[in-house]
């Protein structure tokens, strides 16, 4: 993907332009909304990521001015502040995601990644894993010696993994696509459903793993 | 008794009109019972002299014209309905008489009295029917020729004088009821209108906006006085709020961005690392990192909310919805625990509040719950309506809250005693449940259910 972001802080635009690189997008990073703003007429862009306190203008108006320009690629806001009504500011103004500070790598990825897939109409669940056949209308996973039927949320969770296949989820980008929860409720509610979904995939013939990573969230790998 | 009449919502206009129609009325009463006495004493008084007159006058007649005289001048003179004479001989017997029908039915002497000895003297006496409206007043002369003229004269004018003023009297008073309530007109106007208005003013000083002041143009100066008190308050507290929400703000950038910075040196740790040991380090500290922001983020909400600065961002929620979706979420963590979580259905209610503020309310007390109740246990969840509002409960079967710190658990910082090392945490969680049913208008609490564990309540009003 073809990036543009605007982030006045070094620091974390320096990780960024990093991790970016890593994850083989382009990345072109402007420090001010007036040079983001002039270099966007010239090129183009899959996704903006935009810090919302900016020192020449804030992110929500920089989008306002993109979209009344006619850009209408995805728009992702960083920002500090983690409540409601300022993620509804943003979402109005034209943005497409809200982001707070601080987030881990993988977080942006996916979402960016989501993003994308939205803006381009993206392929939708592919119907084989492994060996295995899935039914989404049944939520049935067909091997050749057994089926398992899962539970409506098991399926969500089952699908948004398979979409960021051998991706990091990170905990907070899995309770916000599945069960639309922005903060961390305690309780291990996401490792208990992966455990979960983890047993019923241990089915003969399909070869599905869903892997813990310390302090950064579940692998999904289909090792057939 | 009289308590029984004054009833405690009867509005203050009533109980001031009241009050003046019973001064005015009574003012009324008294006045007539006075002048009707002082007059009726005079009005007889007047009857009396009216009669002596009237007897020397006719005994002048009678010896100047005798009995044709008198024949001829009485019906002139005299007031048809009320006054009547009699003339009698030495004998008793009647030489001329005069009485109109209206007070002939009265006990006309039939004789000269005995007082009388000599010609002119005179004697006065009354007479009183007790069917009849009116007395008569009777008088008595002889004469030069030593017969008895008898006038009487019934009280029948001097009632009509009366009642005439007594009809006056009553007229003024309907005036001066009238004006009466001109006072109480105005204290309708300029002290109860204003109250009401502050009043209905007050009742929406708990929204979030805080731009609610009391306004009252036609008030009386001292509610004037009290408005603009209030109103400098307000303007503080408000100001106070706004400088809340804006260090909030602050402090949150202030915070986070360090935060986000050292995370992504971490991840770059982490990622790149081939020492297992530096690995495993930087994903510990990743948690921690993730920790801090969570802590960092509930501090400011528990203070927004305590102090009336957290921006709500209100929506119409069924309740159902948002308590079985929690549910839905952590039932398997339950289920792990070995524990029991279900949600009761129940009414379908709607309240407008922020729906994810409230969602995690709800998930800090289960989270309590899952944490404190032992394994084969139960957590139920259920809600009722409350007036426009709701109640939403969540019943576990741990160890319940021990009553003195009932009120305790709900401070920062504060775990009670069932806690211990097995739960980390540092007593953020109820203080949040707190500050965002706070934030709402709502109140928390915690009972202790008589078959054993604890309840936790959220009490939520409809919300605008």
């Amino acid at each position: 993907m073809n990036l543009l972001l605007v982030e006045d802080d070094p620091e974390l635009g320096r990780q960024m332009v990093g991790w970016m690189a890593d994850a083989g997008h382009e990345l072109q990073w402007e420090k001010r909304g007036k040079s983001a703003i002039a270099w966007i007429k010239d090129h183009a862009c899959d996704a903006a990521i935009l810090d919302v306190g900016l020192p020449d203008m804030d992110g929500f108006s920089l989008v306002e001015h993109l979209r009344a320009e006619g850009l209408m690629m995805p728009v992702l806001f960083l920002t500090a502040r983690a409540s409601v009504a300022d993620r509804v500011r943003g979402l109005a103004a034209g943005g497409d995601d809200y982001l707070t500070k601080p987030f881990a790598a993988e977080e942006l990825l996916a979402r960016l990644d989501a993003l994308h897939r939205r803006a381009t109409h993206a392929q939708p669940t592919q119907r084989k894993i492994g060996n295995c056949r899935l039914d989404p209308v049944k939520r049935r996973i067909i091997s050749e010696r057994d089926t398992v039927e899962l539970q409506p949320r098991e399926w969500t969770l089952l699908e948004v993994l398979m979409n960021h296949e051998g991706r990091i989820m990170p905990k907070q980008f899995l309770l916000e696509q599945v069960w639309d929860i922005r903060f961390d409720p305690g309780t291990n509610v996401v490792d208990a459903m992966i455990c979960r979904l983890r047993r019923k995939l241990e089915i003969p013939g399909c070869d599905i793993h869903i892997e813990t990573i310390r302090g950064k969230g579940y692998v999904f790998k289909s090792l057939a | 008794m009289f308590l029984n009449l004054w009833p405690e919502k009867l509005p203050s206009q009533w109980r001031l009109s009241l009050l003046m129609g019973l001064i005015v009325g009574s003012s009324i009463a008294l006045t007539i019972f006075f002048v009707r006495a002082a007059v009726n004493q005079d009005l007889r008084q007047a009857d009396q002299a009216v009669i002596l007159d009237d007897l020397v006058e006719y005994a002048a007649i009678y010896t100047h014209s005798g009995v044709e005289g008198v024949q001829d001048v009485f019906p002139v003179g005299q007031n048809a309905e009320s006054n009547g004479m009699r003339i009698l001989d030495k004998a008793g017997k009647i030489v001329y008489e005069m009485i109109p029908e209206a007070i002939l039915h009265y006990p006309w002497p039939q004789k000269p009295p005995i007082e009388l000895h000599k010609r002119g003297d005179t004697y006065q006496s009354e007479v009183t029917l007790s069917e009849a409206p009116y007395h008569l007043s009777l008088g008595a002369i002889r004469l030069h020729d030593g017969n008895t003229l008898w006038f009487g004269r019934s009280s029948m004018q001097a009632e009509r004088y009366l009642s005439n003023i007594q009809n006056h009297l009553w007229l003024a008073g309907i005036m001066a009821g009238l004006v009466a309530m001109l006072p109480v007109l105005w204290y309708s106007y300029d002290v109860i209108n204003p109250i009401k208005a502050f009043t209905s003013s007050a009742k929406r000083l708990h929204l979030p906006e805080g731009v609610v002041r009391l306004i009252a143009p036609t008030a009386i100066p001292e509610l004037k006085t009290l408005a603009s008190v209030i109103n400098a308050g307000l303007d503080q507290i408000l100001s106070l709020t706004r400088e809340l929400q804006s260090t909030n703000d602050q402090l949150a950038h202030e915070l986070r961005t360090p935060l986000a910075r050292i995370r992504g040196n971490l991840e770059a740790l982490h990622n790149h690392t081939d020492s297992p040991f530096a690995e495993d380090a930087a994903a510990r500290s990743l948690e921690e990192i993730d920790r801090a922001a969570q802590l960092v983020q509930s501090i400011l909400t528990i203070r927004g909310g305590d102090h009336g600065a957290l921006r709500l961002h209100r929506q119409a929620t069924p309740v159902s919805d948002l308590l079985e979706k929690l549910v839905d979420l952590f039932t398997p963590a339950a289920e792990d625990r070995g524990l029991k979580l279900s949600v009761v259905p129940g009414l379908d209610l709607m309240l407008n509040v922020d729906r994810e503020l409230l969602t995690q309310a709800v998930a800090n007390i289960l989270d309590n719950a899952l944490a404190y109740t032992p394994k084969g246990g139960a957590i139920i969840v259920h809600w009722h309506a409350e007036g426009t509002g709701a109640v939403i409960c969540v019943d576990d079967t741990g160890p319940g809250v021990h009553p003195e710190e009932v009120h305790m658990i709900w401070e920062r910082y504060n775990r009670g005693s069932a806690a211990n090392s097995r739960h980390p945490g540092i007593g953020l969680g109820l203080s949040l449940v707190r500050a965002i049913a706070t934030a709402h208008g709502g109140t928390v609490g915690v009972n202790n259910r008589e078959v054993g564990g604890a309840s936790f309540w959220i009490r939520l009003p409809q919300g605008v």
